[in-house]
């Protein structure tokens, strides 16, 4: 949120680019509403890291030799993209909030 | 001891671990989670698309990162609900496979059996069950040694202990069945029945001879020398008790198999009684293992002689004393019925199922050789066996595909305990298996479990122990 420094100052007023008027913010109020909402998707990315299956030495049934190694790499594969996607949410979540409160 | 259980039929071909079915629920959950997740994204994304873009350089890199963790996560989605079908494919394939080689195995068993029993009927003897020959050596040396049968008994105990690691091999599980099933193909090739007509009587053909005819037969020769020869039998109700919870899942009802060495009279059965509001009386009959591994029938009905009459498909006098309690406990044919057995009673369960007599709910078998007993097709049936334990591979290749089997090596990789001569038969060990089984994941065991239970309120609950006596 922008922060006043003189309590006598009139408060800024937050518009959008391109309103009428004075403008004394870039802010958009939609960041704050994106920053609200990564907040908890952030958390169910966070939840999703951890339910990919971890991976296992045994042999499961079907899945042996070869095919369980392909079938271990792929999961392998699968974890590092929700890992990654965990970074990119984390990653936006934080350039919201700057973004926010540089505004 | 090995947790992981094995789980097949269901009229289902895949054959899963539990661990395999488990997952690819999780890789199911991955995807539906992906999936809200670039929902979300979408939302988000979509608040800057109206305004074009952000204005600061920080809010621009935001929304690239929003757009690329949507990419990423849509990439997830689709890998995990991919990963998840392959490892169902890879289940159902390896069902497809597994029925192929078991069919395969059984054509190629009868005809070596065959063609022991035409041209070495030497070594016909030798694919004849295991039972068949321990049971003679038994009956010779009761025979030629005065009062050598507990002797004799002991002796093959002694025997058996020293090899329980051969005993308890899933291969030597496996070949057992072979043998068991293809005993009726030896004995055809040693009455030289042309091969064609003994395929076609056979379980491979119309199934006219098989286990039970091998069994029948040796009922018929052993009782003109005095071994499996059937007596009548006498039932009596001993130990009476209300107020009974009814069970639910598979591991309580195994709990409540009696144990007769364990019981103050020996009883075998135990038969719960439901008074239902607005219906009629359910029923829950528990059978326990067999007592007596003499050939020769003296006291105790749960006995070899009731094995083998109960495998010839032969009106054993277990069976025949399991009926009589059911007449005594009030069971009629309209009344609904969970039979759960183990050993022998699992076979006497499954035999009082297939009889038709009886309006079963439900069927739960434990270590029991009772796979070449045809049940309803509709019937739900757990059968649980442990693929180091030989007791269950003398019923022959199973030929109820609409069962749920549930199997677990329970000795993999773990020392075998020195005073059982067959430890993964233990009553106790199968009871953590039915443990394991109520906590799996597998939809088609949870199904099956859930046509057993019941929930109707009770107004009242009797159970009530029985001793059955041969004479």
């Amino acid at each position: 949120m922008p922060r006043r420094t003189d309590p006598s100052a009139p408060a800024p007023r937050l518009c959008h680019r391109g309103q009428h008027g004075p403008v004394t913010s870039t802010f958009d109020p939609r960041l704050a509403v994106q920053l609200a909402a990564l907040g908890p998707l952030r958390a169910r990315v966070g939840r999703l890291v951890e339910s990919v299956p971890p991976p296992s030495d045994a042999r499961v049934g079907a899945w042996t030799g070869a095919a369980h190694e392909s079938f271990e790499s792929a999961l392998g594969e699968l974890r590092g993209q929700v890992l990654t996607a965990a970074d990119a949410v984390a990653a936006a979540q934080a350039l919201t909030e700057r973004a926010v409160r540089d505004g | 001891m090995a947790d992981g259980l094995t789980i097949s039929g269901g009229g289902v071909v895949a054959v899963a671990t539990d661990e395999l079915i488990a997952r690819s629920l999780a890789l199911d959950h991955v995807a539906s989670e992906a999936e809200g997740c670039v929902g979300q994204l979408a939302g988000i994304a979509a608040l800057g698309a109206g305004s074009g873009v952000f204005s600061s350089p920080d809010a621009l890199s935001a929304g690239r990162e929003v757009e690329r963790a949507g990419a990423l996560l849509a990439g997830v989605r689709s890998s995990s609900a991919a990963a998840a079908a392959a490892l169902r494919e890879a289940a159902t394939n390896y069902g497809r496979l597994e029925r192929a080689l078991e069919n395969a195995g059984q054509q190629l068993s009868a005809t070596l059996g065959y063609a022991a029993g035409w041209f070495l009927p030497g070594l016909a003897l030798s694919v004849l069950p295991a039972s068949v020959i321990a049971v003679g050596a038994l009956f010779a040396a009761a025979v030629l040694h005065p009062g050598g049968a507990r002797a004799a008994r002991a002796a093959m105990g002694d025997w058996l202990r020293q090899h329980r690691g051969v005993l308890s091999s899933p291969f030597t599980v496996a070949l057992l069945r072979s043998a068991v099933s293809s005993a009726d193909d030896a004995g055809a090739g040693l009455a030289r029945v042309p091969p064609g007509l003994a395929r076609l009587l056979g379980d491979e053909g119309l199934g006219l001879t098989g286990l039970e005819t091998s069994a029948a037969l040796l009922a018929l020769v052993g009782s003109r020398f005095g071994v499996f020869a059937e007596t009548p039998v006498t039932v009596r109700p001993t130990v009476r008790a209300l107020g009974v919870s009814p069970p639910t899942g598979i591991a309580e009802r195994v709990e409540r198999i009696p144990d007769p060495k364990g019981n103050a009279y020996g009883e075998q059965l135990v038969i719960e009684r439901y008074s239902v509001e607005g219906g009629p009386d359910r029923f829950e009959v528990y059978l326990g293992g067999t007592v007596d591994f003499s050939p020769v029938a003296s006291g105790e009905v749960w006995d070899l002689t009731s094995n083998v009459a109960g495998i010839a498909e032969l009106p054993a006098g277990s069976y025949r004393a399991a009926r009589e309690a059911l007449a005594d406990a009030g069971v009629t044919p309209s009344s609904p019925v969970v039979f759960t057995g183990y050993s022998q009673g699992g076979l006497i369960a499954t035999a009082l199922a297939s009889s038709g007599d009886y309006a079963t709910e439900g069927l739960v078998t434990v270590g029991a050789p009772a796979g070449q007993i045809l049940l309803p097709e509709r019937l739900p049936v757990i059968a649980i066996e442990h693929t180091d334990d030989l007791v269950p591979a003398f019923g022959g290749h199973r030929v109820n595909h609409e069962s749920v089997v549930v199997e677990r090596e329970a000795f993999a990789g773990v020392p075998l305990p020195a005073d059982r001569a067959v430890p993964a038969h233990d009553l106790a060990v199968y009871r953590r298996t039915a443990e394991l089984a109520d906590a799996a994941v597998s939809d088609r065991l949870a199904r099956a479990v859930s046509a057993i239970d019941w929930r109707e309120e009770i107004s009242r609950s009797e159970t009530t122990s029985y001793l059955a006596e041969r004479g």
